[in-house]
């Protein structure tokens, strides 16, 4: 892998980053005056002056966003006009509670997706492959938030099992785990059924088949090592995709991450805390991706981004 | 100098017929359900037994009955007549806001490649970049911003989905524009927005026509996702995701209010889904990849 693809893909990122912190400022100025939120009713205009000049919101636009960049990069958002807090000390505060959720999602969209997806493509144009396709593309196409409901309904106010909603690294856990893991388990069954039937075809696994090879050596180590990139990508990119079904999630188990946090504070257009969130899920995503398109030239040696 | 012959998979032939069987399953199942959704939304005023908005305070969350055969919500409105009009809702979002990031995107993308230079090139970075941003996130900020309206959740899902476009026919422009046809064109001197017109364009549909059809759905999903969460069309105009989050606090004593929403947004996502998959299948061999 050659320096300059690092430095060119790192440089895009970057760049994407400003593109996202102006949109991000823009959005927060057009949304009207942030002082005749904060402001209270009986505010002389001098009041409303004396505020405006706090925030630094009487000099021109570009100063502002000046101000605006430096003190993001410093991970300075401002406070949050709600809870009068520091917006990015909000979000860390509910980091720990994303990432967990997304740990679990994502094992459990593994664990469903690998094993359907192999035997669906070792069992192609079979039953049992039309049902795994239609399961994943049902998956695909179901809302969310719809499935977290009805999750709700059946293992928690019909059946009692688990907690209709709420924080706790225990039984709190289960039902916003299936919601998100099921989200991310369709692509990913999607990809290893493509990628294990391209594996299954090659030359190299006829040999180990006319060699008497057992079959589930076959499949499991000559075929799906070699099936291993592409569903190492659609992994990755599920990852950063979590992200956005965190936020549906985390809203109907009320569960406390940053995702829950961001809607709030669309809701009480907390505009700090909004930009924070927008933020801090911007670069999140950027860096997976661009830790995917890294990762990926590592792994296959045949793939070079340098010149396309 | 190797050359690879693909050896024949041998297929029992009641295997080959039971695919076959499928597969016309597949198609035409999907396309007379969306047939009769689209009806149906269409003729809504006609179709629809109760006035989707008239609530009926005698009749809170009364379950699936003859008279009501989807129950009443929790202000006593009936279900189906709200299912039959929440259609309208998505599927004019989903058609309208796909047509718009389609114009764009093609007009971008296909500007992008005939011209080159400096400003194709720029046009392709600011397309990259669109790909990249977490569109969820963008959507309900802008939509926190601008305030919740029919006009805007379009606006927001064509913002969101033009740049798949713009890349796809630039691609497609670009190697099309290589092709003997095209060179021979250029060569008897037809005008470029002859070939773009009579050459290009032709060339570009079926590809368009399988993205857009996949589009559709992630936008059904997408205005579903916003309705849900308060950031699509405001009430009281009824759509299936705000029907969802109104009848959420009432799940246990009423599930019809949730379930039947939810099945019609399924419903119809994935027989666009599979629509889609086959169009892919039929018109585009290069894109198929036995997905």
């Amino acid at each position: 892998m050659s320096i300059r693809f690092i430095v060119e893909r790192l440089m895009q990122a970057l760049f994407t980053i400003l593109m996202l912190s102006v949109i991000v400022f823009a959005l927060a100025r057009l949304s009207g005056d942030p002082v005749s939120l904060m402001a209270p009713m009986e505010a002389s205009p001098e009041d409303i002056a004396r505020i405006k000049a706090s925030l630094g919101l009487d000099k021109p636009l570009l100063v502002q966003y000046w101000i605006f960049l430096t003190n993001a990069l410093q991970g300075d958002f401002g406070q949050s006009i709600k809870w009068d807090r520091s917006a990015m000390e909000m979000l860390i505060e509910r980091f720990p509670a994303t990432i967990v959720l997304s740990i679990t999602s994502m094992t459990l969209g593994l664990l469903l997706a690998l094993p359907i997806g192999i035997w669906s493509a070792v069992k192609r144009d079979t039953w049992i492959d039309n049902f795994g396709k239609i399961v994943a593309l049902a998956g695909q196409s179901m809302p969310t938030f719809w499935f977290g409901i009805l999750l709700i309904l059946f293992f928690a106010l019909y059946i009692p099992l688990f907690p209709t909603s709420g924080y706790g690294f225990d039984l709190h856990l289960v039902l916003p785990t299936i919601t998100l893991g099921s989200f991310v388990a369709a692509s990913i069954m999607r990809v290893t059924r493509s990628a294990m039937l391209d594996a299954l075809e090659t030359d190299y696994v006829r040999t180990a088949r006319s060699k008497g090879v057992p079959e589930w050596r076959i499949i499991l180590v000559h075929a799906l090592k070699n099936a291993a990139i592409p569903i190492l990508t659609i992994t990755a990119l599920q990852a950063a995709t979590i992200l956005r079904g965190a936020v549906v999630t985390e809203t109907v188990f009320s569960w406390p991450g940053i995702g829950k946090i961001a809607i709030d504070a669309v809701y009480g257009r907390d505009f700090p805390l909004v930009q924070a969130s927008v933020m801090l899920m911007g670069v999140l995503f950027l860096a997976v991706n661009l830790f995917v398109d890294l990762f990926y030239v590592l792994l296959d040696p045949r793939i070079s981004f340098v010149k396309r | 100098m190797t050359v690879e012959l693909p050896l024949p998979r041998i297929v029992r032939p009641s295997l080959r017929q039971r695919a076959a069987a499928w597969s016309f399953l597949l198609t035409s199942v999907p396309a007379m359900f969306l047939l009769v959704i689209l009806l149906s939304a269409v003729f809504a005023d006609l179709i629809a037994p109760h006035d989707p908005n008239q609530q009926d305070l005698a009749n809170l969350l009364s379950s699936p009955t003859w008279q009501h055969i989807f129950g009443t919500d929790s202000l006593g409105r009936d279900v189906f007549s709200r299912v039959l009009f929440g259609g309208r809702v998505s599927l004019l979002v989903g058609i309208v806001s796909v047509a718009f990031a389609m114009l764009i995107g093609v007009l971008l993308g296909i500007a992008s490649a005939m011209i080159g230079g400096t400003i194709g090139e720029a046009i392709m970075r600011v397309t990259d970049l669109s790909l990249t941003l977490p569109a969820i996130l963008i959507a309900l900020a802008i939509a926190a911003t601008v305030g919740p309206s029919l006009i805007n959740v379009i606006l927001i899902i064509s913002l969101l989905y033009w740049a798949q476009f713009a890349r796809m026919s630039r691609g497609e422009a670009l190697s099309i524009r290589e092709r003997d046809y095209v060179q021979a064109a250029y060569a008897i001197g037809c005008s470029p927005f002859r070939i773009l017109w009579q050459h290009i364009l032709p060339n570009l549909i079926n590809t368009m026509i399988v993205l857009g059809t996949l589009q559709v759905a992630a936008a059904i999903l997408l205005e579903s996702t916003l309705s849900f969460l308060g950031v699509g069309v405001p009430p009281p105009t009824p759509t299936w995701g705000i029907m969802i989050a109104e009848g959420r606090p009432y799940v246990e004593l009423g599930w019809w209010s949730v379930t039947f929403p939810g099945v019609a947004i399924m419903a119809t996502v994935l027989a666009v889904n599979l629509l889609g998959d086959k169009l892919r299948d039929r018109l585009d061999p290069k894109f198929s990849k036995r997905s």
